[in-house]
């Protein structure tokens, strides 16, 4: 199975549970949260359900293209299930199954993983999943979103792609993998990965970074004052990421560093307690909707 | 008499948290159903990730009968002068819905009362249960609480269904929407295939996305009696009992290593991974043999805390290229799953070995000046800072306790290089190992090896009962370091309380006394003072010297009298010693296994008695403000046969039992003071001590007051609660 076609066979699946298939979004992100279809939908009382694939960037977790198993760059599909089903176990264990894994035929392990992205005052509880002793999805109830408490509380399903089809694939790296019938991952993504690093571990101008990162503040704020949700938001995650390349050229120390997460979790907090509140204005209009989203 | 069952069946559990909730689990239902008179033969408790189990055996089927009394008006209000019943009686009755020839008089306490006697019938167990069970899981707590769904009971995770059976009948409640039945469920992945587990078991026909009914999740399994519940449920792959678990896993692991001719011995893990399955089978696998140049911790870390496999080891010790891991589940797809194992271990070693090669690259002293960049506390300054503080602790150290020469050099480079291991890329992805890595870090940078071992000994103990540090560069930086991170938090007040401890600094505390308890002398007050005072002036919030030192010595001595504890010194023995002072803890714990040691000797007994009368006697009379002031004591004033007896006595004593005291002889200073009971005696049942002629009591209150000085070198035995009292 190729890569791209695991990633259909994913959305088939979960467009299949009734959820609605977004395109990633198109700003750097950390984590497939982040986009606004997952962080937002996380909040207040609207049920939703979506599934969608995102490219993820994670400047220290370069590796020069000499880990098999780590890149500054790779891909999340991602799902968001609001209220969390009852079965969810059951049909995420079914959705390996439609990619022709068998857990009985593995090792099919649900480790407890407390997870959390403080950038965006996000934290929940959950599992790492194991799959012949390697992480395949991040397994997630949303206890907290934006530092707001989430009632309904929603379920993510985060699956590495790139694992699962290592495995599917049975290749030792994932620069290896086919992504279509004869072109590799590596076409698509190794011919960045190595100057990528450079870029991120060496040569990314830290006070231009910092200077950065104060404007991107600014505009948040600037945009936060005009009720301007998504361009503030958007700004948020400028922030996030420019924090992140900071971060990776060892520019923060650990006090700078949690200074300058607080910051951007604050404006997070102010985007998620915007965005409640024009819902609420509307009147929460999902809740009104027929059950299309809500079960299957 | 039937049996009851009560299974919690839950999304996987925290490993850790599966123990602790059984032990909550059987207290309550134990302590419950006492309250609820309802009898049972044994309560035994089971749990794996996906469930948490209460059984009970031989469990009454009903509640006893008894009877209610229901108080009415007073016999004063209810009987007339004939002892006819008033109307208040009859009211009474009438509201209790009884013949008023039904009514008794009870005397209690508070005078006669009118009295209804109501039988009470024992409730079903069944109906009790419903009403115990449902408050008995909500009631469960776990180190972390979650909420799911639209739901608002919180637990450890999603509770998905309850089995609840007394017998053949269902317990009926229901919880957050969860209804009670006789329903369970099996293995995730069914029950497994019945071979018996073998590591070196021939490849199994890979089946991926071959027979898809073979994978089905695991259907329900129907309990008709509340007995033949464990015994359906193993047969569909559960294996209950955590112990049981545990040992077969345990034979596993062994024959696994035993067959390459090594060992994989692991108690903590066992434990660990005894709650991650619900069937075990454990395999070996391999990894490439020049992984074993990178350092030994780092691989054992990365399999044990990472992956959660036994390393294996040679009998002499050293590491093979082998692991064992545990699946859940049979022998089914083994090979693919040790294969894909082998693959992610790979993965991680070479990650490892990524970060190690890069560190490699520079040499661990030119990482000193990266620690600038690195806050070791907000209000505490840069770890930079701190190394600087910890070489000056260090110099302070190597003063106090004679070190030569070339110790103190090793010392001080150890201190200069102790946290430079903190700046390295490892410690991103293995926190864990700081200290250990610097040790390797400053062996390949070709430092000396006492200052290379000194590095990862400053951090020992970790937790209490850990070795000490082995080496003296060793000892002298973890007494500084430690000194530095308590002194330093103190003085911004940041004070553990209770259980509270955010900043460590319980196992700080723990560690500097289980040192210093073995250390060469150290006045602990001056160590602090020297501490406090390379943090140069911090300003406001800054707490004084004397409020910092007296707080940290109130911290230690909790730590202290645990330490004495252990050593089999009874709290008033510690207290008696303590309160006398602790300022050097080497001689403090000498001073208190002397006094336990003394109140346990036959011919001890005279002079602790004849020490605590003087010291009873001291304190009365300053109760009494008839104390005296200090001054000498006047020959010329020892009237009477005994106190010139006891002066006498107490001239000849004092040379060799100070001597003995400076030597640290506490056993041989309580002898030598032993001497002073016969006379003290002597005094006390021939001389009026507090005398009416004012100079003639001072002068024996003196006498006094310098024999207590003696004892007080040893402790203040008031303190000690005697048998008498």
């Amino acid at each position: 199975m190729t890569l791209q076609e695991l990633l259909a066979a994913l959305s088939r699946y979960w467009a299949d549970q009734g959820c609605v298939l977004p395109v990633a979004y198109d700003l750097e992100v950390a984590a497939g949260t982040m986009h606004p279809d997952a962080f937002f939908r996380a909040l207040g009382p609207e049920p939703w359900r979506a599934a969608f694939v995102q490219p993820t960037r994670r400047p220290s977790d370069g590796r020069y293209a000499q880990n098999p198993h780590r890149a500054q760059r790779y891909y999340q599909f991602q799902v968001l299930l609001k209220p969390s089903p009852d079965d969810v176990q059951d049909t995420y264990l079914e959705s390996l199954r439609c990619l022709g894994i068998d857990p009985r035929q593995h090792d099919l392990r649900f480790v407890e993983d407390d997870w959390e992205v403080p950038t965006l005052g996000a934290s929940g509880v959950g599992w790492e999943v194991w799959l012949d002793g390697m992480e395949i999805t991040q397994f997630t109830y949303f206890q907290q979103v934006g530092g707001l408490s989430t009632r309904p509380v929603s379920v993510e399903l985060t699956y590495g792609p790139e694992r699962l089809a290592m495995l599917l694939q049975r290749v030792e790296s994932i620069w290896e993998l086919e992504w279509a019938p004869g072109i590799r991952y590596a076409e698509l993504g190794f011919h960045a990965e190595t100057p990528c690093c450079r870029y991120n571990f060496d040569v990314a101008d830290t006070e231009r970074l910092s200077a950065w990162f104060a404007g991107y503040e600014a505009e948040a704020l600037l945009a936060l004052e005009q009720g301007l949700l998504l361009p503030a938001y958007d700004y948020t995650l400028k922030c996030s990421h420019t924090l992140n390349l900071l971060d990776s050229r060892g520019a923060l120390s650990m006090a700078e560093r949690a200074a300058t997460i607080e910051r951007v979790r604050l404006l997070a907090r102010r985007c998620a307690e915007a965005y409640l509140s024009q819902r609420e204005a509307l009147g929460f209009p999902l809740l009104a909707r027929p059950a299309a989203a809500a079960t299957e | 008499m039937s049996d009851l069952v009560l299974e919690i069946g839950t999304e996987d559990l925290p490993a850790a948290w599966i123990r602790p909730a059984l032990a909550q689990l059987s207290q309550a239902l134990t302590e419950r159903l006492r309250q609820e008179s309802i009898a049972f033969g044994e309560i035994r408790t089971a749990g794996t990730p996906r469930r948490l189990v209460a059984y009970l055996s031989a469990v009454a089927p009903r509640q006893p009968d008894s009877v209610v009394e229901i108080r009415g008006p007073s016999a004063k209000q209810a009987l007339d002068a004939d002892g006819n019943f008033t109307s208040a009686a009859y009211g009474f009755a009438r509201t209790q819905d009884v013949f008023p020839e039904d009514l008794i008089v009870k005397r209690v306490t508070g005078g006669e009362y009118l009295f209804v006697e109501r039988p009470k019938p024992g409730r079903p167990t069944v109906e009790v249960a419903a009403r115990l069970l449902p408050e008995i899981i909500a009631d469960l707590t776990f180190p972390k609480m979650m909420r799911w769904g639209e739901g608002s009971q919180r637990f450890a995770r999603p509770i998905r269904w309850l089995l609840a059976l007394y017998g053949t009948e269902v317990i009926p409640f229901s919880l957050d929407g969860v209804t009670s039945g006789r329903i369970t469920y099996g293995h995730r992945f069914g029950p497994p295939l019945a071979s018996s587990p073998q590591g070196d078991a021939p490849p199994n026909e890979p089946s991926d996305g071959g027979d898809a009914a073979a994978g089905s999740a695991a259907m329900p399994v129907t309990i008709p009696d509340a007995s033949l519940y464990r015994g359906l449920l193993r047969a569909a792959g559960v294996m209950l009992d955590p112990d049981e678990r545990r040992e077969v896993i345990r034979a596993q692991v062994e024959d696994l290593g035993r067959a390459v001719g090594a060992q994989a011995h692991d108690e903590a893990l066992l434990e660990e991974v005894t709650f991650r399955v619900e069937w075990p089978t454990a395999f070996r696998g391999a990894f490439a043999a020049e992984f074993l140049s990178l350092p030994r911790e780092a691989l054992v870390l990365v399999m044990r805390q990472q992956q959660r496999y036994f390393p294996v080891t040679a009998p002499d010790g050293t590491l093979l290229p082998h692991f064992i891991g545990v699946r859940d589940g049979g022998t089914e797809g083994l090979e693919q799953v040790r294969a894909g194992n082998e693959r992610v271990l790979q993965a991680r070693f070479a990650d490892v070995r990524f970060l190690y090669q890069e560190d490699l690259e520079v040499p661990l002293a030119e990482r000193v000046p990266a620690l600038a960049r690195i806050t070791y506390q907000d209000r505490l300054g840069t770890l930079l800072e701190k190394t600087e503080r910890l070489v000056s602790l260090t110099g302070y150290l190597c003063d106090v306790w004679p070190v030569d020469e070339p110790g103190r050099q090793d010392a001080l480079r150890a201190a200069h290089l102790a946290k430079a291991d903190l700046a390295t890329g490892m410690m991103r992805e293995l926190p864990q190992l700081r200290g250990v890595i610097g040790r390797v870090y400053a062996r390949h940078a070709g430092e000396p090896e006492p200052v290379a071992e000194a590095i990862a000994d400053h951090y020992r103990p970790i937790a209490p009962g850990d070795a000490l540090p082995r080496t003296e560069a060793g000892r002298i930086l973890s007494v500084a370091d430690r000194i530095d991170t308590l002194t330093g938090h103190f003085a911004i007040g940041l004070v553990p309380t209770g259980a509270q401890d955010p900043y460590g600094l319980h196992p700080q505390a723990a560690g500097l006394v289980a040192i210093l308890l073995e250390a060469p002398p150290l006045s602990l007050g001056a160590l602090c003072a020297t501490a406090y005072a390379l943090y140069g002036d911090r300003g406001p919030g800054w707490r004084s010297l004397e409020v910092t030192r007296a707080a940290l010595l109130d911290f230690l001595r909790l730590r202290l009298e645990a330490f004495l504890a252990e050593r089999g010194v009874r709290y008033d023995t510690a207290d008696a010693v303590l309160d006398a002072g602790f300022d050097d803890l080497g001689r403090a714990l000498a001073r208190a296994l002397a006094l336990e040691a003394a109140r346990e000797a036959p011919e001890c007994q005279e002079t602790l008695s004849a020490a605590i009368r003087v010291g009873s006697l001291l304190r009365f009379a300053a109760r009494s403000e008839m104390g005296a002031p200090p001054g000498e004591v006047r020959i010329d004033l020892l009237q009477e046969e005994a106190e010139q007896a006891l002066y006498g006595a107490y001239l000849d004593v004092r040379p060799r039992a100070l001597r003995a005291l400076r030597e640290a002889d506490y056993p041989g200073a309580l002898g030598i003071l032993g001497e002073l009971a016969a006379p003290l005696d002597e005094l006390f049942d021939n001389v009026l001590v507090m005398s009416d002629d004012e100079p003639l009591r001072v002068n024996r209150l003196r006498i006094l007051a310098e024999i207590q000085s003696l004892f007080l070198q040893i402790g203040d035995l008031t303190r000690l609660i005697t048998e008498a009292e």
